[in-house]
């Protein structure tokens, strides 16, 4: 993936000082990428309260290891990355609290009027389909890298990818959902 | 406007957190704030991982220019012909494709492995506990939890019985994998991956190599009753996309199991060869099925080496 985040911003100054100490420039570097965090988490999550944990455990945690992140070019993947683990253990914490299958599907609760196409669309996917489609088309990763970030087979990913699609589609032609 | 950039702009589109989220961010800030000052991120300890593989040409992992991509390379694969690879028939001469195809049962074994020999992971230490070579959801546990999570099961059963099938125990699940890769840091490199495939991993898959137009050349073949063994090579440096010279390739096919060992990644040839050498590979009781759209598995692109 071309590391499109980084693209004409001063990342690579903001990471080496960040990657020195200054939390400032760390956060400056999260602003610029909140909404990308969101976004991913919100594919997995319907609720803030879980979206909120996983997108603040992100944080904590990529400031903690930030050393290790050696190409600034990288940097957004690595903390999508890190994001989706994040995500996935903050899930599998809810499961064990209550089986997640025996609760109703909820949209986010009165999302921003300005959110609503992304909340639409995303609301309209199956929810297996939809951190696929938003780390495509909204964060620019190829089927393969998707693969790797979400630990699946290139095959389920492809498949999810098209199948969310073409479901997509129906709704832009105003057939479904919404 | 096609839908592919109606979706890509609708999903890039500007949005606001909402306030619940926001406020965590806040929150997280203070703390670093708090911290972060009076001391700077820690060089050491656990490694977070970034799994990185190749960037090769975004727009080719697309379904509509990926499905394009290989009507124009004219691949066609028989399936259920016993046939290991072939080149592609279409410009071998200036780009040549080495296409993998591997006939096993639809049901099979389930197959792990673990490493005799790594070369020394990046950081210099040798530990491989603590170099961070291992994924934790690369091994058999993590891919069992993860199953039984995606499909609502109890983990902990799910586990016990895996462990029966397998004649190990709880603590031993951790230290067979499926996967593991050297993955240094955030750099994006990928000097080594170590995969096997079981049959189920394996049925209807073929393995493109090459595909970006690297020129492919095979180093080594060998083949007894048990064993395909093959060595090949791709050279990308007359590509300026590609961000890698050259990516090697070590497959390991077993016959009569119906596995695959894939050892691949920027190190050179020998020392991928000397990985797969040193592999010990455990046959599990537990067996799985193909289960997915063929159309969709049936292709799968083999390009480790920088995210």
């Amino acid at each position: 993936m071309k590391p499109a985040a980084e693209e004409g911003c001063p990342t690579e100054d903001l990471l080496a000082k960040a990657q020195a100490g200054d939390a400032e420039a760390f956060i400056r570097l999260i602003e610029q990428h909140k909404q990308s965090l969101y976004k991913v988490a919100r594919g997995f999550f319907t609720e803030p309260m879980d979206i909120e944990d996983a997108v603040s455990e992100t944080v904590l945690s990529c400031w903690e290891y930030l050393s290790q992140l050696r190409k600034p070019t990288y940097f957004k993947t690595w903390l999508i990355r890190v994001l989706i683990n994040h995500c996935i253990d903050v899930r599998r914490r809810r499961e064990r609290l209550v089986s997640m299958d025996k609760l109703p599907e909820v949209p986010v609760q009165n999302p921003d009027p300005g959110n609503l196409h992304f909340e639409s669309l995303v609301n309209c996917l199956p929810p297996d389909y939809r951190p696929v489609l938003i780390l495509f088309y909204g964060e620019g990763f190829s089927v393969r890298e998707i693969a790797v970030l979400l630990h699946l087979p290139t095959g389920t990913v492809s498949s999810r990818l098209k199948r969310g699609r073409e479901r997509l589609a129906a709704v832009l032609k105003g057939k479904e959902c919404i | 406007m096609d839908l592919d950039r109606e979706l890509t702009a609708l999903f890039k589109e500007d949005i606001s957190l909402p306030e619940p989220v926001q406020a965590g961010l806040e929150r997280s800030y203070d703390k670093l704030r708090h911290r972060g000052n009076a001391k700077a991120p820690r060089r050491s300890g656990k490694t977070v991982r970034v799994l990185l593989l190749a960037a090769v040409l975004a727009s080719l992992f697309s379904i509509t220019a990926f499905a394009a991509y290989l009507s124009r390379m004219n691949v066609q694969l028989n399936q259920g012909e016993r046939q290991i690879y072939r080149w592609d028939d279409h410009d071998t001469a200036s780009n040549p494709l080495l296409v993998l195809h591997f006939d096993v049962p639809e049901e099979g074994n389930l197959y792990y492995f673990q490493p005799g020999w790594l070369p020394l992971p990046p950081d210099g230490t040798g530990n491989l506990d603590s170099s961070g070579i291992y994924s934790a959801w690369s091994n058999l546990k993590g891919r069992a939890s993860r199953t039984a999570f995606e499909e609502g099961l109890d983990e902990d059963a799910v586990l016990e019985r895996l462990a029966a099938d397998a004649g190990l125990s709880q603590e031993e699940l951790e230290q067979w994998y499926w996967l593991c890769e050297n993955v240094p840091g955030g750099s994006g490199d990928i000097p080594y991956q170590i995969r096997i495939y079981s049959p189920a991993d394996l049925y209807g898959l073929s393995f493109l190599v090459g595909q970006t137009g690297g020129a492919v050349e095979i180093l080594s073949e060998e083949t007894d009753e048990q064993w395909t063994c093959l060595t090949a090579t791709a050279d990308y440096s007359s590509l300026s996309n590609m961000g890698m010279d050259r990516v090697n390739y070590v497959f390991r096919f077993q016959q009569e199991e119906g596995y695959l060992l894939s050892v691949t990644g920027t190190e050179d040839p020998e020392t991928l060869n000397k990985i797969a050498d040193g592999l010990k590979v455990l046959k599990t009781g537990a067996t799985a099925a193909f289960s997915g759209d063929l159309n969709q598995q049936n292709y799968t692109i083999l390009e480790p080496g920088r995210g």
